[in-house]
């Protein structure tokens, strides 16, 4: 079926009513489920799951898609504003994001987010309808060697997000990767570090031990500093609750270069839109104007994940659509909810069910176009919530993180993980460390180590794999050429700054 | 800072020789691929060399012109430990007081004893926040919260 | 005046406290199991194969019971922290646990060690059965040339597994062990990148029962040898059964619903009648056919012996194998 043909007949199904009700549901679920830390989009697709069985195929996807996409959107909110990233790939509009609002500039943060997740989304699903089947075959040129050697990349891109001592973060990284390691181990089973508790038998989770790290551990920095007097800083008067033209200016390449490659990461099988977030982030800042300003509150530190996070979503769903594989546990879910309604995604799709994939296609965009509608009034009243005091504000927030861990799996065990992450995180804060390496890092830990082992599980033990594999290899190449960049771009900064003030 | 990261430095130093050798103790060679202690032992002798770094940085480096001061406002501590009393105590008892309780008791020992604010507020706040939770939770996204002895 | 203010206070807190503590629904045994809410704990993430059979059984459930069954997700420790849960909930029939074969072997291969018969288990669900399968590119077009290569070049077959002790794993070794060929096992977690690294090649075989490696086979990237079943399966017509080429050995997976041990008998018997008839329901079995799940239904007699056997086949099979001593 020709692109013509899918296009008008995608037209008729989304704008059939229901569909479009369904699709807004859909966001609106799926946004209230980003805000609220800890619920992701894996409980609420689950919990929404049996309600899509009542209506028809078509229209109970769309709605999931709705809310993955929801998610995305809503998990950026609360990363900006109290610094708890609502989701893994929102960590890093932490790091810039929550510095603006702390300048009064919420307003502009959560609207570029919004805009720049908008840009992106639509251009790759845009991109996505054009060249679907060409890169779905890319999925299967991608083994163990590829997974390990991205993995690398992704770990040496976390080194290009610290604004501070490279030491401390080297550190951090490490310590996430020991962290990591709570857990089952990959390979053979053996329950590593995990102090006789058999819910860490899975490893520490990625959603307490962030809404820990950051959330508590921000109330509790706060509480330190001073609950008598008002905390200046959010209170600030708002400047504006719209990006302005500057900001534009700022964020035109970021987004431009977000939207690249979050798309491209997404469409790699373990690509996933966190790494697409620190690349994006990483990248940015070497092509910035001013690095030194992002991490303390660049709008361009907002777009760049932002449109990357987005955008690897839109990538993410060709793997899953055309080959049946889910490159995440959203995207497996998705495909759990396909086989309850007797669909097989695959090659095979798009022949079979064309209203189903061309569906689909097109109210991804049309929620996109939802969920900008629907955010953008939201922050008036987002900024407003910010107002609230902070004595009665707080309790609401650690409330809203212990429910968010306790529902990640009905169990108190993920609450007491978050907990004790809050001390940590609070005590980091104290002695200086950045606890966004540290989350990236254990995300990525156990990816590396799995893959590595596999590789070499698969090679007799032979290192030289990685060196008869092309993909691999390069993207080795490019990780450690990226390691060795910095040291040197800082060192060339220096001269050029020493220099420069010598005349 | 300097004396804090002294500090900071030595704990990770210790930290990094505990992985270390639990990472020896679960093997590090596995028929063909590395064991499952690899991983940390790997990552425990680079967070120790790390550690190093960071405590002989201060000799080696001049003063960095930024350089962040460590402070503990001391006042501020009790609150502290009184909020991390309260969330720790909040697991292990939502299971059996249940959810709606023990939200309740939480919310009102925060209000109070570390906003300090006045009764009636803490009052009202308390129960309209927990009350809220529920209806949004467990009623309305059906997240089967902990049910406590008094069967809700 | 402020004492009094005071105890005031505290007076409108126990009166807040009572009147929340009013609208407590259930609570009180009634006369009539069912009565109020059950609940299906299913102790895997949500998605997966257990996960969605339970969401789609639990509708039907309901219409038979009367009452609302609501699935709850409790993952962790390969099925221990849900299956716990429910051998240590109220045993009134109102919390349910689904178990499948990975319970089993659980039992010994994990270090948390909760036994079969701290259940009473009311019926099976389904079983499904697993296949051999090569990537369709790969020189072997029968199930005796893989054998046959495999005997001549121990160790270089790759087969890739779910899990390394998991029954993919575990069958797969016990099938060398059987037909005296040694092959290498590569792990992944879970059937999907399993079925994915067969595609690409990574590996040469893997073990798998046919809804995961639907999406695959479809596409005709990989195909079937043979069937680890006592009969072909009717999605698959044209592919023999280990036992037809003469090699006796089967491995299946089944799921059912288990109940904590001390639930009284004329409860279990409503709940198993309940399974009964919901697995007569045509929805039902449409939705399954598909996945190809093979609706097996086994009563809480027939099921509870059926899993005695398959714990002393697969503690054997375990030690057979060394994964365990």
């Amino acid at each position: 079926m020709d692109l013509l043909h899918g296009l008008t007949y995608a037209f008729s199904v989304t704008f059939q009513l229901n569909n479009l009700l369904f699709a807004f549901v859909g966001c609106v679920i799926g946004t209230l489920v980003g805000v609220l830390p800890g619920i992701g989009p894996v409980a609420a697709i689950s919990l929404l799951l049996p309600t899509t069985f009542r209506g028809d195929v078509v229209s109970g996807l769309i709605m999931l898609a709705g809310i993955f996409y929801g998610t995305q959107y809503g998990g950026s909110t609360t990363s900006i504003l109290v610094n708890i990233p609502g989701e893994a790939a929102s960590v890093v509009t932490c790091l810039d994001g929550y510095q603006m609002a702390r300048k009064g500039r919420a307003g502009p943060a959560l609207g570029m987010a919004a805009f720049a997740s908008f840009i992106a989304g639509t251009f790759s699903i845009i991109l996505l309808t054009l060249v679907a089947p060409p890169l779905a075959k890319l999925g299967l040129y991608f083994g163990s060697p590829e997974f390990a050697a991205m993995a690398v990349l992704g770990l040496t891109l976390l080194t290009s997000l610290s604004s501070g001592s490279m030491v401390k973060a080297l550190m951090m990284a490490t310590a996430g990767l020991i962290v990591g390691a709570v857990g089952v181990d990959p390979g053979m089973g053996t329950p590593r570090f995990t102090f006789g508790i058999y819910e860490l038998e899975d490893g520490v989770g990625l959603a307490p031990a962030a809404m820990g790290l950051f959330g508590i551990a921000e109330v509790l920095a706060n509480l330190e500093e001073s609950l008598e007097g008002e905390r200046t800083t959010l209170v600030e008067k708002v400047k504006g609750l719209l990006p302005n033209l500057q900001d534009w200016k700022d964020s035109a390449i970021a987004i431009i270069q977000g939207t690249f490659t979050g798309f491209f990461i997404g469409v790699i099988p373990g690509g996933n839109s966190i790494i697409a977030s620190i690349s994006s982030y990483a990248l940015q800042k070497r092509i910035s104007k001013h690095p030194e300003k992002m991490g303390t509150g660049a709008i361009e530190g907002v777009a760049a994940p932002e449109a990357a996070n987005n955008a690897a979503t839109g990538g993410a769903f060709i793997p899953l659509l055309t080959l049946g594989i889910p490159t995440s546990p959203v995207m497996a879910l998705l495909l759990g909810a396909f086989m309850i309604h007797g669909i097989v995604p695959g090659p095979l799709l798009i022949r079979n069910n064309p209203d189903l994939f061309w569906g689909l296609i097109f109210s991804m965009y049309v929620g996109n176009i939802m969920l900008l509608i629907l955010n953008l009034p939201l922050i008036g009243m987002w900024v407003k919530v910010l107002k609230i005091p902070y004595k009665i504000l707080f309790p609401l927030i650690l409330l809203f993180c212990l429910i968010g861990a306790y529902t990640l799996n009905n169990s108190p065990v993920e609450v007491g993980v978050m907990v004790f992450f809050g001390f940590v995180g609070f005590l980091m804060k104290k002695f200086d460390y950045e606890p966004a390496l540290f989350i990236l890092a254990l995300v990525m830990g156990p990816i590396l180590e799995e893959s590595l082992r596999r590789s070499l599980a698969l090679s007799g033990g032979n290192l030289m794999i990685f060196l008869h594999r092309p993909i691999a290899l390069s993207i080795l190449l490019f990780s450690f050429l990226l390691l060795v960049s910095l040291p040197i771009t800082r060192m060339i900064r220096k001269r050029s700054e020493l220099t420069s003030q010598e005349r | 800072m300097k004396h804090a990261d002294r500090i900071s430095s030595v704990f990770f130093f210790l930290l990094g020789i505990a992985v270390l050798l639990k990472g020896l103790r679960f093997g590090l060679e596995l028929n063909q691929t590395v064991g499952p202690g690899f991983f940390p032992f790997a990552a425990g002798i680079i967070l120790c060399l790390l550690s190093f770094v960071l405590f002989i940085q201060p000799q080696m480096r001049p003063r960095p012109l930024a350089e962040k001061k460590f402070r503990i406002n001391w006042a501020g501590w009790k609150g502290v430990l009184l909020t991390l009393l309260a969330l720790g105590a909040y697991p292990v008892f939502i299971n059996s007081l249940g959810f709606l309780l023990s939200t309740l008791f939480l919310l009102f020992f925060l209000f109070r004893a570390v906003a300090r604010l006045k009764w009636q507020t803490v009052g009202v706040a308390g129960i309209i926040a927990a009350g809220g939770a529920y209806l949004i939770f467990e009623i309305w996204l059906k997240a089967s919260l902990p049910r406590g002895f008094l069967g809700f | 005046m402020k004492r009094h203010g005071r105890s005031r206070k505290y007076l409108w807190v126990i009166l807040a406290i009572v009147l929340l503590a009013l609208p407590s629904t259930s609570g009180f045994a009634a006369d009539k199991f069912p009565s109020k809410q059950i609940t299906f704990v299913v102790p895997w993430a949500p998605g997966g194969r257990t996960d969605i059979v339970a969401r789609l059984i639990a509708p039907i459930y309901e219409k038979i019971l009367g009452q609302p069954v609501v699935v709850v997700n409790k993952p962790g420790a390969t099925g221990y922290v849900g299956l716990k849960s429910v051998a240590m909930a109220r045993p009134d029939g109102y919390t349910l646990g689904i178990a499948s074969t990975t319970f089993i072997l659980s039992q010994y291969t994990g270090e948390s060690k909760i036994r079969w018969e701290e259940f009473k288990w009311i019926g099976q669900f389904y079983s499904t059965a697993y296949g051999i399968w090569v990537n369709s590119e790969s020189p072997w077009k029968t199930i005796e040339e893989l054998i046959d290569y495999a005997r001549k070049n121990p160790g270089k077959l790759k087969h890739g597994n779910s899990g390394h002790g998991a029954l993919q794993h575990l069958l797969a070794e016990g099938l060398s062990k059987d037909l005296g060929i040694k092959m290498t096992q590569i792990s992944y977690k879970g059937d999907g990148p399993m079925t994915v690294a067969l595609g690409s090649k990574e590996v040469d075989v893997v073990t798998a029962p046919l809804v995961s490696a639907r999406a695959l086979m479809e596409a005709g990237m990989i195909r079937a040898l043979a069937m680890a079943s006592d009969k072909r399966s009717p999605n698959l017509p044209d592919v023999p059964t280990l036992k037809e080429r003469g090699i006796n050995f089967t491995g299946e997976v089944f799921e059912g619903l288990g109940a904590p041990k001390d639930t009284p008998d004329e409860t279990i018997a409503i709940l198993e009648n309940a399974l009964e008839k919901a697995r007569k329901d045509p929805g039902l079995g449409e939705a399954l056919k598909k996945l190809d799940v093979v609706l097996e239904f086994r009563n809480h007699k027939d099921y509870t012996a059926y899993i005695d056997q398959q714990d002393k086949r697969y503690h054997e099979l375990l030690k057979v194998v060394g994964l365990i001593k």
